[in-house]
């Protein structure tokens, strides 16, 4: 899978470790899908839920959607029940509202849920998911529920969002990841538990904020490297170059130990100064190109 | 009250804060530095990316707590040092049997529903209990004189405040009773209403058939445990609320975000929680010799400094060889930025709070030795 192939997928799952960029990450992809005449959507699956869950328009081509987990329940139930006089029967009972607080994993069930009924509505789906642990899951969570439940409407749902996920054709699960000690230790064990939970579609891992050292920096470094270490040793900007290299050469460490277990098929994305999601845009338009 | 009275004067201290701020690396070294200072520490984590095993060099820790002041490489006195990771759905099961007293079948009973099989998965909330039980039962072991918890990773730092009410909803006894009615009763007695039944119709098509008599019998066992339960989170609250139980608030310049931070303090002090202040990790300015903490106080920019660095940079190296440098520290100066931004905010929001501040390390903290250097940091500053 390359990075272009992002403009044939329908369902595109951002996850990785907290701060690795998830945000910003799906923010700009959505961004440059949208630019290619796409319908995209881009929903957030992050508690504290919104006020109010409400479709927005963000540019042409571009919705998002802040998902809130009440409203997704009362909108699958009133699709499952049909009927007014059941719909309200049911969500107005004690014992319904109940469920619907407490169940555990019934919110994670509706939110995913609700990504996979709008799969229909657009050209492709930008999901901003949790950080690895809770994404895994919440991906999980068809698959228990189908246990859950023996049989009927939610069983059946339950079985073909599994299926969707599983296919690769529609869906693809991005793991961002920084060239840092912990989150790749975490992209390592969170490929290995995606790979035993969906066999089939297994995610691909993207590098962020890959410092670009330059060729030039990188002879001059050499060159000069005694001097700035020696002479220099408590100027600023001495200090900076000297760790900036420490810290390029810690990430390509790390980057060759990934790809020592996993497949790197993404080219990176590099270290943005300002890091913003309009430069993540551009950087995501040239590579879908 | 300064860090090292913090870490005296505390029975249990909490480490709040988002996900990839080195919560766990934070919590692990103040565990050290309180360890030789004396205090007998075990450091809990509750994390499904097993972070503190990687913090600790560990690739995998017991449910029990692993001594591990013999690795320590300074003398510790008296004190000791120890970890425990405890996996969610063993804590579950031990908590499940622990409740359920000498009533074993009760105990198998509920892990034989196929609820329990969802429940124990590793949820948000069921995590963050797990957390709060595990803190009770080790700040109750004699072997112990301070715990750490790293608080479970969650998008939002309230959300560990919060687990004990979305928990207490789970175990709402009016409707646990109702549903605890024995099977035959539901559907045969005539005490049912016509809306029940009619509602457990509608439920029963949802679910398939079977899902109902599961979630009664999964029900009935929570009816029995709930006492034992209740009774454990008052005794958990009772503990946030005294006074050597301590909460901090771990954050980072990349991932501070002000409101959830604000937020988060109202809702501490609310609950007449302890907040004894901020740890900022991987600030940049302090790696790189600026003194951040005169400048947030005093208002000042690095610009002076950057400006003298380079006239002496100047000196001895040719003009376009400082500018691949100026180039270069562009990536600092963005970071340096976030850096006073941060602290300026935190020291006009809450001056009577501590704000300590961690550099930015040279290499990834995850081994004792790495942990140690932090550790040091700790004791270096003066309070």
């Amino acid at each position: 899978m390359k990075l272009n192939d992002l403009g044939n997928k329908k369902i595109i799952f951002i996850t990785g470790k907290g701060g690795v960029g998830k945000t910003t990450i799906s923010r700009g992809l959505a961004h440059a899908l949208s630019s290619q005449n796409k319908k995209t959507l881009l929903v957030e699956v992050l508690p504290p839920p919104p006020a109010e869950q409400k479709l927005n328009l963000i540019s042409k081509n571009l919705w998002h959607l802040p998902l809130h987990s009440k409203d997704c329940f009362r909108e699958y139930i009133q699709l499952k029940l049909k009927l007014k006089t059941l719909t309200s029967l049911f969500l107005d009972n004690r014992l319904t509202q109940y469920l619907e607080k407490a169940a555990p994993g019934l919110k994670e069930l509706v939110l995913i849920g609700k990504v996979w009924f709008e799969k229909e509505n657009y050209d492709h789906i930008v999901v901003d998911m949790p950080s690895t642990g809770y994404a895994a899951a919440m991906i999980n969570t068809p698959i228990n529920f189908a246990g859950l439940f023996p049989g009927g409407p939610i069983h059946h749902d339950c079985l073909e969002m599994t299926k969707t996920f599983s296919d690769p054709k529609t869906t693809t699960f991005i793991m961002a990841t920084l060239l840092e000690e912990m989150p790749v230790q975490e992209t390592l064990e969170f490929t290995k538990k995606m790979a035993a939970l969906l066999p089939e579609n297994k995610p691909n891992i993207l590098i962020n904020r890959k410092i670009i050292f330059s060729e030039k920096m990188d002879l001059f470094y050499k060159k000069n490297s005694q001097v700035l270490e020696n002479d220099f040793s408590a100027n600023p900007l001495a200090k900076g170059f000297v760790f900036l290299k420490k810290i390029t050469e810690s990430q390509i460490r790390h980057q060759t130990q990934l790809r020592a277990e996993e497949p790197l098929n993404f080219p990176e994305i590099p270290e943005f100064v300002k890091n913003t999601s309009s430069e993540l845009c551009s950087w995501f338009q040239e590579q879908l190109q | 009250m300064s860090l090292k009275n913090n870490l005296l004067n505390s029975r249990v201290i909490i480490c709040c804060g988002s996900g990839g701020v080195g919560k766990t690396t934070i919590s692990a070294a103040l565990g050290l530095m309180a360890a030789e200072l004396g205090r007998k520490v075990v450091v809990i984590t509750i994390d499904p990316a097993k972070r503190l095993a990687t913090s600790l060099g560990l690739k995998e820790l017991k449910t029990t707590p692993t001594d591990l002041t013999d690795q320590i490489p300074e003398k510790m006195g008296t004190g000791r040092f120890s970890a425990v990771m405890p996996d969610t759905r063993h804590t579950f099961e031990t908590f499940v049997h622990h409740m359920a007293g000498k009533n074993e079948g009760l105990a198998a009973r509920v892990f034989k529903t196929s609820i329990f099989k969802v429940f124990a998965k590793e949820f948000s909330g069921a995590n963050e209990y797990m957390a709060m039980e595990k803190l009770y039962e080790l700040y109750n072991d004699p072997s112990f004189d301070l715990v750490i918890l790293d608080t479970p990773p969650a998008a939002n730092v309230k959300s560990f405040l919060e687990a004990p009410k979305v928990l207490s909803e789970f175990f709402d006894d009016k409707i646990i009773k109702m549903l605890a009615i024995p099977t035959s009763a539901f559907f045969g007695s005539k005490l049912i209403s016509g809306t029940i039944r009619k509602f457990l119709e509608i439920l029963e098509n949802l679910t398939g058939s079977g899902f109902i008599s599961d979630l009664i019998e999964f029900s009935t066992s929570l009816l029995e445990l709930r006492q034992q339960f209740l009774h454990n989170l008052s005794s958990i609250q009772k503990l946030f609320e005294q006074k050597e139980t301590h909460f901090l608030l771990v954050t980072s310049p990349e991932r501070i975000n002000e409101n959830e931070n604000f937020e988060f303090i109202k809702d501490l002090k609310s609950k007449k929680y302890f907040f004894w202040g901020f740890i900022v990790n991987r600030v940049s300015s302090l790696k790189l010799g600026f003194p951040l903490e005169d400048l947030y106080q005093n208002q000042k920019t690095t610009e002076d400094w950057i400006k003298k660095s380079k006239e002496e940079l100047s000196k001895k190296l040719d003009p376009s060889d400082v500018q691949i440098l100026e180039k270069a520290f562009e990536y600092w100066n963005l970071r340096m930025a976030k850096d006073l931004k941060v602290t300026q905010h935190i020291h006009q929001k809450y001056p009577e709070q501590e704000l300590f501040l961690v550099p930015e390390q040279e290499e990834d903290v995850h081994s004792i030795e790495s942990l140690n250097r932090i550790s040091k940091l700790f004791h270096e500053k003066k309070t």
